[in-house]
């Protein structure tokens, strides 16, 4: 296999959820390792790079800051493309941030598709979980049913605060990243060793490219 | 080789410009027809004679070098009143302050009639009378908020949450700055309480994410609650098209900007094109709280008080945006710049960009454009230039918009719409189509 070759990978990464669960502060702890409670609201979207030796090869995340407000929802989501995967963030002191968690999920599945067709790899974040627990307790949720029923890799409580799980979700993660990149490439690699000669679909050029 | 593995990005850009009511997958040469109908691209006559073009080539002219001269002093403001307080010369001290902008001694006084908060040719009575007026008005809508029982609050559930967003943005707004910084900052409570009146005065619109942004440096200006409340509702008056609920404000500005960039550098905005970024969504912070996070907190001073003033064109800011994409072309295509990078980099250049040297690129544009004869409709309209007027001295001719801080929301949507009708049937007819080439 020629996937060694590579030294170094960029992913392209978002971090999504209602407003006010710490995206930020949850990037600017796992990227510049501090916490402020005042990290400006986002407006569009911010950026952020982490890199990290991963199996002796160099991996850059580049992480996608996106505003959480509803009302600029339909103009950020053109951020989306291209993304090999996402946090979910919700704030564990607020119900509501919680039940928005599926429409952000359902929202990203609809407008992200991995080649293969797949869902990218996402990690559900119940931040602040230094501030309380009520929503993970109050509710009853069993959370690993959770991320199975609404296709989450895996789920942390964790807090950008007292930093908190934040290296282990993003190493998570990665590691699916990782898997669900080597399962496209497989898919590509047994399209191009089974050439079928399809004459009526009489393509152009281009969608010789498409992968459907 | 397989050098990056990429997902497959489906309706974003279908769904971010007709809303959502359609959710099944489109491919990309569909969701560009359809960005096309919104933006109307590049369109060619092939009438004539199939196989050949006609492109008519627009001679935009060299552009002028203009020069920025000094702020306006305390000095030269009061020697622009009459004894009873009018302002005096008041187109003059209008291009004095759009080449200059103001010290900053003189700002509480000038950003009130720059905004309009201020009738220019009232009288100091008038003034103080004026003033009285609105704080009694100030303190009558502050009541209705403060006064309102938790019971009451409990069963208001869009006050509760206009009052959970503003307090979650207050406590975020420029608290780098020394007037919003540490805890329990006195500023910090005027900002939230004026913010929240603002809802009692607007409760259509509210609270939305953005508007703190804009009443921050109006507040720094004025110290003062209700001197502040009102010349942040004008300014709001300007700007409440960004903040309603489809976003209408920034989507037509994009498209107005995508028009004004197709006629300025056709040959970059056919780049941005080829990378699914025509239709500028990098723009989308600069415009919807203009440029209040890509500059030091001095500069957007600076270039809001210039803005204010209406000259020398209407959407002066649109004109700004095209100054600074004209200063990163170059590097946005040397370096090939794909989708996200573009956004990476726009997004990259907060706080690194000079105020006084965008204003006079953005200016020297606008002199450029305005010289120009046989310019597009759907341009002059955007820029508010008369159309079918010939033209002739622009610098001196002087500013010819009446008292008040530039279009009102009103004239501001009309031309809107006139220049979103005139590009859809652009697009929409076959008949005789023009290309732009700069």
């Amino acid at each position: 296999m020629q996937t060694n070759h590579h030294k170094e990978r960029l992913y392209k990464i978002l971090v999504i959820g209602d407003l006010g669960v710490g995206k930020t502060s949850i990037i600017k702890r796992y990227v510049h390792h501090n916490f402020s409670p005042n990290y400006r609201a986002t407006i569009g979207v911010d950026f952020a790079l982490k890199v990290l030796n991963w199996d002796q090869e160099t991996v850059r995340l580049q992480l996608w800051d996106i505003a959480g407000q509803e009302r600029f929802g339909n103009m950020t989501r053109v951020y989306y493309r291209e993304a090999m995967g996402a946090f979910i963030v919700f704030d564990v002191t607020r119900p509501a941030s919680f039940e928005a968690v599926t429409k952000w999920k359902e929202d990203l599945d609809s407008k992200l598709t991995l080649t293969n067709g797949k869902h990218v790899a996402t990690v559900l974040l119940a931040n602040k979980c230094d501030q309380g627990r009520d929503v993970l307790t109050n509710n009853g949720i069993k959370m690993e049913q959770f991320c199975q029923e609404n296709g989450f890799v895996g789920w942390y409580e964790t807090s950008a605060k007292e930093n908190i799980n934040i290296d282990e979700a993003a190493n998570c993660l990665v590691k699916h990243i990782i898997a669900s990149e080597k399962d496209m490439l497989q898919s590509e690699v047994s399209d191009t060793i089974t050439p079928q000669l399809e004459k009526d679909k009489g393509g152009t050029c281009s969608s010789c490219f498409r992968s459907q | 080789m397989i050098n990056a593995v990429f997902s497959k990005v489906t309706n974003y850009i279908f769904d971010a410009f007709r809303g959502t009511e359609e959710q099944h997958q489109r491919p990309p040469e569909e969701v560009a027809d359809l960005l096309g109908e919104v933006i109307p691209g590049l369109e060619i006559n092939q009438q004539e004679e199939p196989g050949f073009e006609v492109i008519t080539r627009i001679d935009l002219g060299t552009r002028p070098q203009v020069t920025r001269r000094e702020p306006l002093s305390a000095e030269y403001w009061i020697k622009h009143q009459d004894a009873e307080g009018r302002m005096i010369r008041i187109p003059h001290l209008k291009q004095t302050i759009f080449k200059g902008g103001l010290c900053h001694a003189i700002r509480k006084e000038a950003w009130k009639f720059l905004l309009g908060y201020f009738p220019w040719n009232s009288t100091l009575e008038e003034r103080k009378a004026l003033q009285r007026n609105k704080t009694d008005e100030y303190f009558r809508m502050k009541l209705q908020w403060k006064s309102l029982s938790e019971e009451q609050e409990k069963r208001n559930s869009r006050l509760r949450d206009y009052r959970s967003l503003i307090e979650k943005d207050v406590n975020r707004t420029d608290r780098t700055n020394r007037f919003y910084e540490g805890i329990d900052n006195p500023s910090l409570v005027l900002l939230h309480d004026i913010l929240m009146t603002y809802c009692m005065y607007d409760f259509d619109l509210g609270y939305v994410q953005g508007m703190s942004d804009l009443l921050s440096p109006i507040l720094f200006v004025m110290e003062n609650e209700v001197d502040a409340f009102w010349c942040f509702v004008s300014f709001m008056d300007q700007m409440h098209q960004n903040f309603e609920e489809p976003m209408q404000g920034v989507k037509t500005q994009l498209i107005q900007l995508s028009t004004l960039l197709r006629l300025l550098d056709l040959a970059f905005w056919n780049y941005l094109e080829s990378q699914d970024s025509g239709y500028l969504y990098f723009c989308f912070r600069w415009l919807l709280i203009r440029f209040k996070r890509e500059l030091s907190f001095q500069d957007v001073l600076r270039l809001w008080e210039v803005m204010w003033t209406g000259l020398p064109c209407q959407n002066f800011h649109l004109l700004i945006c095209c100054a600074i994409l004209d200063s990163e072309k170059q590097k946005i295509m040397e370096e090939n710049y794909g989708f996200n990078e573009i956004l990476k980099h726009i997004n990259e250049l907060s706080m690194k960009l000079d105020v006084e040297e965008i204003l006079q690129k953005a200016e020297g544009i606008c002199l450029q454009v305005r010289g120009c004869k046989d310019l597009p409709a759907p341009v002059s309209n955007i820029l508010g230039f008369p159309t079918e007027v010939f033209i002739s001295d622009l610098t001196e001719s002087g500013p010819k918009s009446g008292p008040g801080p530039g279009p009102r929301p009103q004239q501001l949507q009309d031309a809107c719409s006139s220049v979103q009708e005139h590009l859809r049937e652009s697009s929409s007819h076959n008949g005789c189509k023009v290309a732009f080439i700069s």
